[in-house]
């Protein structure tokens, strides 16, 4: 019907309506006009009369006038109505218009240009462009955006030239995806495409790119448990960084490592390696290093609380929140109100844990952000439990591990496990106390994570011994059984 | 990983003094006591001198 109908028109109407529609939904008077490749009367014509007969309006008058389609539908046929040929041909055509359209501020056409540049078949653009629209879409918290305008850069370098600068591109594009990917906790994902970068790198003996690529890939291992993993690709990258003397993958590789020592249990050497990542990355300046700062702050904060070392921890946690609410994209605000939560929790002052952990949820679900939020959630729930708020206490614990298991993550794991334990025991439930704290013993140990199996053992035996209330000279032939 | 070291010593503590050695359970629970305000852990320290505080009446 619609399809008919379009068919019916003048064919210059015809084929003005047809350029609109690969503009896209809404369309700006100037750029159809450098785009149709007609003369500006009869543009001006020709659109009073696809006014008339209700396939477009006039959307608006000012900052520069502006129409649109009257149903998306009607500009979905209209598009089909294209041949691929010219409809390609128009694409390319509409990136050189909206360039010179842009001039100097072409930055903020960076989505429009990814898209039209890749339909146009403008590859070496929809590269730059996707690259470009991906690291955008990020920083304002659009993961899903983020993915598709990375891959889609990554479909257009497909079809460059298979020499060393595309190569190259194609390690950092899988690299950028990561920020997404994680995020969205899509961890598995994330480690092929590392794999096909550690592969590019070596095969281009590209030692820098490498190393990036290895830090990164130490932070994933450690994400899904693998810590011997982890542990060789975070020491393989450091070396690198070393051999190389380059301090920005000296940075990269110490946060890695650190956060690996961390989640091993070895916080004096976690927090060493932290405190060298803060430095360096407060040695530099602007975005992405304004999120290092804030990222390696954070996991020094976290780190810290593990020692005791509150003090130092709490003014680090303290300047990452200030730097992440200042200007820190994507994640930031998220992880930096989760580690000074995760701090004040394990000193015990649970109305500023409960605070920040509340503010960190809230980012969480704004963003739809997966990897922090089961941390976020899982502390909150410990932090509730303390106050005595036992049953939501539980219910966001379970939750978090649930979420955790969906999004095959396994750091952790044991820590929130023995968390749980720690509510069943308030509520007075100590079968499940036990064998939440056996479970958290058992993955602790298989994960060769020693912080977290003292965690386990404490746990065990605190639901012990209050199974056993039985003072002298009461008390009854001692027993090993489970409570 | 201090924390943890003062919530072990008080959890010996207070299951020492549960099994009848005031003598152990007070070392552990001043370990514990001194552990907690050297880090300013206010939450426990209560519990922890409450637990001391109850040897010394026995």
């Amino acid at each position: 019907m619609l399809a008919a109908r379009i068919d019916q028109l003048p064919q210059e109407e015809k084929a003005l309506l047809q350029t609109a529609a690969v503009i896209g939904h809404e369309v700006p008077l100037a750029l159809l006009q450098a785009v149709a490749e007609l003369p500006e009367a009869q543009i001006r014509l020709g659109l009073t009369h696809l006014q008339g007969t209700e396939f477009l309006y006039e959307m608006r008058l000012f900052p520069e006038i502006e129409y649109t389609f009257k149903h998306a539908l009607t500009q979905k046929v209209a598009y089909e109505t294209v041949l691929q040929e010219r409809r390609r041909m128009l694409h390319a055509r509409i990136v050189a218009a909206l360039e010179a359209l842009a001039g100097e501020r072409v930055a903020e056409q960076v989505d429009r240009l990814a898209h039209h540049a890749l339909r146009g078949e403008v590859w070496a653009k929809a590269a730059t462009y996707g690259q470009q629209a991906g690291a955008r879409a990020y920083d304002r918290a659009a993961f899903r955006g983020a993915v598709a305008s990375f891959e889609q850069a990554l479909q257009a370098l497909a079809h460059l030239p298979d020499d060393d600068d595309t190569r190259g591109l194609a390690i950092d594009l899988r690299h950028a995806l990561g920020n997404p990917l994680t995020a969205l906790g899509e961890e598995r994902r994330f480690l092929a495409l590392l794999g096909e970068a550690e592969a590019l790198a070596r095969a281009l003996d590209d030692r820098a790119r490498l190393g990036r690529v290895l830090a990164r890939k130490a932070n994933h291992l450690r994400l899904v448990g693998d810590h011997v993993g982890a542990m060789a690709a975070g020491r393989e990258a450091l070396d690198l960084a070393t051999a190389l003397s380059n301090r920005t993958l000296q940075r990269e590789a110490s946060f890695s490592l650190g956060r690996e020592y961390s989640a091993i249990g070895d916080f004096g050497r976690a927090a060493e390696l932290l405190r060298r990542s803060v430095e360096a990355a407060d040695g530099e300046s602007g975005t992405p290093r304004t999120d290092m700062r804030i990222q390696s702050r954070a996991w020094l904060t976290r780190t810290l609380s593990a020692l005791g070392s509150f003090t130092e921890g709490l003014r680090h946690g303290q300047e990452a929140l200030r730097l992440a609410m200042l200007d820190g994209p994507g994640r930031s605000p998220i992880f930096a109100h989760g580690c000074l939560g995760l701090l004040y929790l394990a000193r015990g002052d649970l109305e500023p844990a409960i605070r920040a952990l509340e503010q960190g949820l809230a980012f969480c679900r704004a963003s739809g952000t997966r990897d922090w939020f089961t941390a976020v959630v899982a502390c909150l729930g410990s932090a509730y439990a303390l106050q005595g708020r036992l049953t939501e206490g539980r219910a966001l614990l379970e939750e978090g591990i649930t979420e955790n298991l969906r999004i095959d993550r396994r750091q952790n794991h044991a820590l929130w496990v023995t968390w749980l334990s720690e509510v069943c025991r308030l509520a007075g439930r100590g079968e499940e106390a036990w064998q939440h704290a056996r479970q958290a013993l058992d993955v602790a140990r298989e994960q060769k994570a020693c912080g977290d199996e003292a965690l386990a053992l404490y746990q065990l035996g605190v639901v012990q011994a209050h199974a056993a209330p039985a003072p002298i000279p009461h008390r009854p032939k001692p027993t090993t059984s489970r409570p | 990983m201090r924390p943890l070291q003062a919530h072990c010593h008080r959890g010996l503590g207070t299951l020492y003094a549960k099994t009848g050695r005031p003598e152990q359970a007070h070392t552990e629970l001043v370990a514990a006591i001194d552990l907690y305000c050297a880090m300013d852990m206010t939450f426990w320290l209560p519990q922890a001198e409450a637990a001391l505080a109850q040897i010394g009446e026995e």
